[in-house]
């Protein structure tokens, strides 16, 4: 009896533990993804604001949408760019394909891992407002 | 604002894990569109009478939507493709290079011109032609690249090789003056009379099909309008109507103009029918109704009204005949002009004292004051491609013809050697 609720106990520390370290580990996760967020988002930032003052829109562009596939190497040179979704006028298809290949060098994070995860492929919307 | 939606959105992307990351780009560069326009190399060395390619660079900084490379910072001249270092226009910021060569015929007496047009960023040829013309024709030869250049890369077609016409008035002695109705190139150049009087004229209107001018003038010793034909000179009186025979304006399909006549007492706004010489009364108000402009789609006109007080814009459908009012914004705006799509209404708008350019959206209705460094600006005239506006402004002494585009962005003035400068009206396309 004494010894069944003993190993009761016991049974319920360790669950008790087990329930706090998991909850340490996923506020470890939690911070590291709440890290990796705002790191990619100083990034994203940075990359936008060097494509803003490389495009130059066309007129009568307002209305129109391109997608581009953007492939950087790990340096930030850019190593293919690629329309994905045409907005139908060449002439800003053109610019949007420009302002990307103007970006001498592109702002990634030098973690690996965050650039394999989001830096090495991905997509950029160009749409007049 | 822009952000937080894009940190937002990203947060969403992140949650459906390794879904590819989406920039969103809404904003461009605020600066004109680097070219460097390398001078075009003479092959053979015979003398050239215009230089084509400074004609080029001249036409694309104009617009406003480019800004031309000087030669003096160009690391290299290339006339062709394969010699043209792309490391060094990019270090050099340039998105485009236009390059070519020229060469004379002694058998044909005319100018082989080849030109290419080189995307830096890509690395890749764009545009390529071969040209010819004779020493007079290359003005206009330099304009069709400029055209060719612009369309390529803008999507907008270019009207670098359309033209103007205006008004010139010279004091000749203290009680004499002439005036002369002058058709120009776009860029002012390349000017021709097409008639003079010693008695004003005013309010020129190109035909949709750039043939005729249709205007107003005092030569025969009281106000008439007149049609003229630019290439044969032929004139002919259209309304010499007892009173005011002022502002004609063609309609779009060239068949009657628009006009403010006062034969039946007040100044009001008429149709006049070219075929069968019918008048058609739009208004009917004891205020002055005048200086009326036909929509693109010819179903209505704007005009300027002092039924309110004070000139204001008013609008009004040509069948239904009911004006309503457009212009709330100070007590002065008049002389309205459609854009060419119908979308927005240029008219000159007096702000503390001194009269602009401004702009109203048809749809939001939002104005917008395109001229502020200069004052006394008069009778705006929209380039066919929409882009930009051309008025009569004062600059020191003189009345000078003036450009702005239609965002406000860039201005440029238009170089005149002959006195007072008014009434800029811009052609059509006119090929």
């Amino acid at each position: 009896m004494l010894q069944a609720e003993v190993e009761r106990e016991q049974e319920l520390e360790r669950t008790l533990e087990a329930e706090q370290a998991a909850k340490a580990l996923s506020r470890q996760q939690e911070l590291a993804l709440a890290q990796e967020l705002s790191e990619t988002e100083r990034y994203l930032s940075l990359i936008r604001s060097r494509v803003v003052n490389q495009w130059h829109i066309p007129p009568k562009s307002v209305g129109l949408s391109v997608v581009l596939q953007i492939r950087l190497l790990p340096t930030g040179e850019l190593s293919s760019v690629r329309i994905i979704e045409r907005s139908g006028v060449k002439a800003f298809d053109q610019s949007a394909e420009n302002a990307a290949r103007g970006v001498q060098k592109y702002p990634v994070p030098e973690k690996r891992e965050l650039f394999e995860k989001q830096f090495r492929v991905f997509s950029m919307r160009f749409a007049p407002s | 604002m822009k952000l937080i939606i894009t940190v937002f959105s990203f947060l969403v992307c992140v949650q459906s894990v390794y879904a590819e990351l989406m920039i969103e780009i809404t904003e461009g560069s605020d600066t004109a569109l680097p070219i460097a326009i390398v001078p075009f190399a003479n092959k053979g060395g015979f003398p050239i009478p215009y230089d084509v390619s400074r004609i080029v660079a001249n036409d694309l900084q104009r617009s406003g939507d480019f800004d031309a490379l000087p030669i003096g910072k160009m690391l290299s001249l290339p006339e062709k493709f394969d010699q043209v270092h792309f490391r060094d226009w990019r270090m050099l910021g340039q998105n485009y290079v236009l390059l070519g060569q020229l060469k004379y015929s002694e058998y044909t007496k005319k100018y082989v011109i080849s030109y290419e047009l080189i995307d830096v960023l890509s690395q890749q040829r764009v545009l390529g032609e071969v040209l010819s013309a004779g020493p007079k024709g290359l003005r206009k030869l330099a304009h069709k690249i400029s055209d060719a250049v612009y369309e390529v890369i803008t999507g907008v077609r270019g009207v670098f090789s359309t033209k103007i016409a205006y008004i010139t008035l010279k004091q000749l002695t203290k009680n004499k003056q002439e005036y002369k109705l002058h058709v120009a190139d776009a860029d002012g150049k390349n000017d021709f009379v097409l008639f003079k009087s010693n008695e004003p004229m005013l309010s020129i209107s190109w035909s949709n099909d750039g043939k005729h001018l249709a205007y107003q003038s005092f030569h025969s010793g009281r106000p008439a309008i007149y049609i003229q034909h630019i290439r044969s000179g032929d004139q002919r009186k259209v309304t010499s109507f007892k009173g005011l025979n002022s502002a004609p304006m063609w309609s779009p399909d060239d068949s009657s103009l628009v006009m403010t006549l006062s034969k039946d007492g007040n100044a009001e706004i008429y149709i006049y029918d070219l075929a069968t010489n019918k008048v058609n009364r739009l208004t009917n108000h004891y205020g002055i109704d005048t200086e009326a402009s036909w929509s693109p789609d010819g179903k209505e006109v704007v005009f300027t009204s002092d039924r309110s007080g004070k000139p204001q814009v008013y609008r009004m459908n040509i069948k239904e005949k009911k004006p309503e009012r457009l212009t709330f914004v100070g007590n002065y705006n008049a002389r309205p002009r459609f854009s060419k799509d119908g979308e927005s209404l240029y008219y000159v708008h007096r702000s503390r004292g001194s009269f602009h350019i401004a702009a109203i959206n048809m749809k939001t209705e939002e104005q917008l004051v395109l001229t502020s460094k200069t004052s006394l600006d008069e009778s705006p005239s929209v380039s066919p491609n929409g882009r930009m506006i051309i008025y009569s402004t004062l600059r020191g002494k003189n009345s000078v013809l003036a450009v702005v585009s239609v965002d406000g962005g860039s201005k440029y003035f238009l170089p005149s050697n002959s006195g007072d400068v008014r009434e800029p009206a811009w052609s059509p396309f006119l090929n």
